[in-house]
């Protein structure tokens, strides 16, 4: 590594009270609640800059409008064999990091979805925005694997309704306990009336099941000049700011109070950590595209890279104090890696109904909470439970085997509506594990010098136990509300392809045992924050994103504060 | 149904594997340069497209939605090589077949004849081992393909509303009503096929 030679007068000109690291989900809000609190901050980003609505290419494309149809060229489907399991096609995929741009070494097979611009991930997430129960704080505590949250459900709820106002949170007030209401607008739309059947029979026959309409990060009517159309094309980007994306809000709330200062194309290399001082006192970054090195200083430092980026930094910000990265004196730095268990479910074709059917899109689906090791559930072969995304719907294409195979009989059948078909997918916690970790790797770098992070994620026994239950316990639900048809599967795909990784620098009650205390700061460098998915303590089976946004807000009026009492 | 007869009734069905797929035709060796498909070609094209998705009085058909354009431009960019020589030499296959029977090339024919010349192609493709490397099946799916995601099915053989503000849960429908038109992802007409087959899902 080489250090630039920088005089003085060039390190004053590259300090901020903050700096925050990462500019999607969580960095977003980081930087927003900086700026609002009267902090001059730097926000890095390793990508490019994205304009909300200017830079969204492919927003108002039409699928004739392509020659492939937006369908990804073969060749590029087989160079790209990890971002390829998600949503990328050539309307999204200048959003996604393509597999040989910025390898990584998977010991266990694990797929790592990025996207490497300002907003991050934020532009093409599933806006699934669940609260976490009170007891999902409780879980570690009750069964013992991993270490105690040190926080509850109280610490979050205020934060929780903080995000969800700015953000626009749409859905029903259900009154359950597993998910929590909110400050909601109105939910996006109904349940269709299959969906309405499948809530009634599961609600009147199993206690303690419900199915409810997902609380979605998108704006069921105009909140703070944004407007969602039922266009169905998020991933896209939404010119009119439809959904919540770092992009359309917080960055350009943070630019509005005249505090943040953006740099795109900044790779970070590492935290610098004064020993004198016995704190952080800046960031190294490597221009993305110059490769020239940088420092920038600053009072405070919140790393919100993206969950194993953000663990990447840490291991990679070595000192004499800290041999195996920032702040990681209990040694559990990449430790507990978690994911979310996304491998089974069913799905069924159901019978009737033929003569209803339903208008316009609505760009989220149902939603049935846990209920699995919940009430009076117990389950002995596996521990915590699952929540489904759960849909029914009607396509066109009303063939059989016997149909005509050509001609305007065959056409005319390939349009008309065919039979409801209901699906319903788990989603379920994964315990915190200590053989599930990240490391760097000991001999290969990236092209900017920094070691590749190296996976060793797996699924365990309870993975597999609950996987073989949601697919089954689903199955069951379709069969007994008269359903046909069934089929279920248990794709046993790679951990990661729910892009929900997070852990590995959790926080916890006691130094010896985790990195960071109940502020995200960390417990031996006060002025560093961790608030991006890295800090989980737990994973529960919830999409996490609202969390991360609460967690970030509350940590971030923490540290303002702090910094203000002369704290930090 | 396992995954090799569900495929296999895709194929007969909707038009063979999905075009790409991995390893699709390994193995084969290259005999000559990938082929170019003329104007004359294409026009072929449109008139096999329009026999399998022809136009009717609610909507247009497969020719108005430039389907033998859209096969050119897939089987340019998309096919391999020994892909391209299958469907390039399944033209005149199709035309050697229909010369022989009626006596003229596959575009002269009625619409009558060409709907039976095609039937016949189903049915040996029913018969063969290996559906997804067939001339026809290729055409088919292409067709399908191409047709299911034009502007015209969209807009006549569809409902399509790009931004419907709003969203009703619950409508009526009866038969002849129009469905609405996904704009969404890759390859509607796949997702159609999919959808409507009983395939397994974990295929």
């Amino acid at each position: 590594m080489n250090t630039p030679n920088l005089n003085i007068k060039a390190q004053e000109s590259q300090r901020y009270d903050a700096i925050v690291i990462g500019s999607g989900m969580s960095g977003g809000w980081a930087a927003k609640e900086l700026c609002e609190k009267g902090l001059k901050t730097l926000v890095l980003e390793r990508g490019r800059n994205v304009v909300h609505a200017k830079d969204y290419p492919t927003a108002n494309d039409l699928i004739w409008d392509h020659p492939h149809r937006n369908t990804t060229h073969p060749d590029v489907a087989r160079e790209n064999p990890l971002v390829n399991r998600y949503f990328f096609d050539p309307s999204t995929e200048h959003f996604f990091v393509k597999d040989d741009v910025h390898p990584y070494v998977q010991k266990r097979p694990f797929t790592w979805i990025r996207g490497y611009q300002v907003g991050g991930r934020s532009l093409m997430w599933a806006r699934m925005v669940q609260r976490w129960a009170d007891f999902d704080f409780k879980s570690n505590l009750e069964d013992g694997n991993g270490t105690d949250w040190p926080i509850r459900y109280e610490d979050l709820a205020p934060w929780y309704s903080h995000v969800e106002k700015f953000a626009g949170v749409s859905g029903n007030r259900d009154g359950l306990r597993q998910i929590p209401d909110g400050e909601f607008l109105p939910a996006l739309g109904d349940m269709n009336c299959v969906e309405k059947y499948f809530k009634q029979f599961v609600e009147s026959n199993y206690p303690e099941r419900n199915v409810v309409i997902s609380r979605s990060a998108n704006v069921s009517q105009p909140h703070n000049g944004r407007v969602c159309l039922r266009r169905n094309l998020c991933r896209r980007g939404c010119p009119y700011g439809g959904y919540f994306s770092a992009n359309a809000t917080t960055i350009p709330a943070a630019e509005a109070t005249g505090n943040m200062t953006l740099r795109p194309h900044s790779v970070v290399h590492s935290i610098i950590y004064d020993e004198n001082k016995g704190k952080a006192v800046g960031v190294r970054v490597i221009d993305a595209n110059t490769k020239e090195t940088y420092e920038y200083f600053s009072d405070i430092i919140f790393l919100n890279a993206g969950s194993l980026n953000s663990l990447l930094i840490m291991m990679n910000s070595t000192s004499n104090r800290f041999p195996k990265g920032l702040g990681n004196d209990s040694e559990v730095l990449g430790h507990y890696i978690m994911h979310h268990n996304y491998r089974s479910g069913a799905a069924a074709e159901v019978e009737g109904y033929t003569d209803k059917y339903y208008a316009g899109y609505r760009p989220g689906n149902s939603y049935i909470p846990r209920f699995r090791n919940y009430g009076q559930d117990k389950q002995n072969n596996f521990l915590r439970g699952y929540a489904y995304n759960f849909q029914a719907g009607r396509s066109a294409g009303n063939l059989k085997p016997t149909d005509e195979p050509i001609g305007a009989a065959f056409k005319e059948k390939f349009t008309e509506l065919g039979p409801w078909t209901v699906r319903a997918g788990g989603m379920g916690e994964i315990l915190p594990n200590y053989n599930n970790k990240v490391y760097l790797n000991k001999d290969q770098t990236d092209q900017w010098g920094i070691p590749l992070l190296e996976t060793d994620v797996g699924y365990t026994e309870n993975d597999d136990n609950m996987a073989a239950d949601m697919k089954n316990t689903a199955a069951e639900m379709f069969d007994a509300a008269g359903f046909k048809n069934i089929t279920t599967w248990d794709g046993n795909n790679p951990p990661g392809q729910d892009i929900h990784e997070m852990g590995g620098a959790r926080m916890g009650r006691d130094p010896k045992d985790s990195i960071l205390n109940g502020f995200n700061q960390m417990h031996a460098v006060k002025n560093v924050f961790v608030s991006d998915g890295a800090c989980m303590t737990s994973s529960a089976c919830q999409n996490p994103s609202l969390t991360y946004m609460a967690i970030t807000a509350r940590a971030a009026n923490y540290a303002a504060d702090e910094l203000k009492k002369g704290n930090l | 149904m396992d995954r090799r007869e569900a495929l296999s009734m895709m194929g007969i069905m909707f038009g063979g594997t999905i075009i790409g797929a991995p390893a699709f035709l390994s193995g084969c060796t290259q005999s000559r340069a990938k082929p170019v498909l003329s104007e004359s070609d294409i026009v072929f094209l449109n008139e096999v497209g329009e026999t399998i998705l022809p136009a009717t009085s609610s909507s247009g058909g497969a020719k108005a939605a430039k389907v033998g354009e859209f096969m050119n431009t897939i089987v340019t960019d998309f096919y391999t090589d020994e892909e391209a020589i299958i469907f390039a030499d399944g033209i005149s296959t199709i035309n050697e077949k229909s010369n022989n029977k009626y006596g003229d090339t596959f575009v002269k024919l009625d619409d009558k004849k060409k709907h039976e010349l095609l039937l016949e192609l189903e049915k040996e493709v029913q018969l063969s081992d290996d559906t997804a490397s067939h001339y026809y099946i290729m055409m088919k799916q292409l067709s399908i393909w191409g047709y299911f995601t034009s502007e015209i099915a969209a807009r006549e053989a569809f409902y399509f509303d790009p931004t419907p503000n709003g969203y009703d849960a619950c409508i009526p429908y009866k038969k002849g009503d129009k469905v609405m038109f996904s704009p969404v992802g890759s390859g509607g007409a796949l997702n159609y096929a999919l959808m409507s087959s009983n395939q397994d899902k974990t295929a």
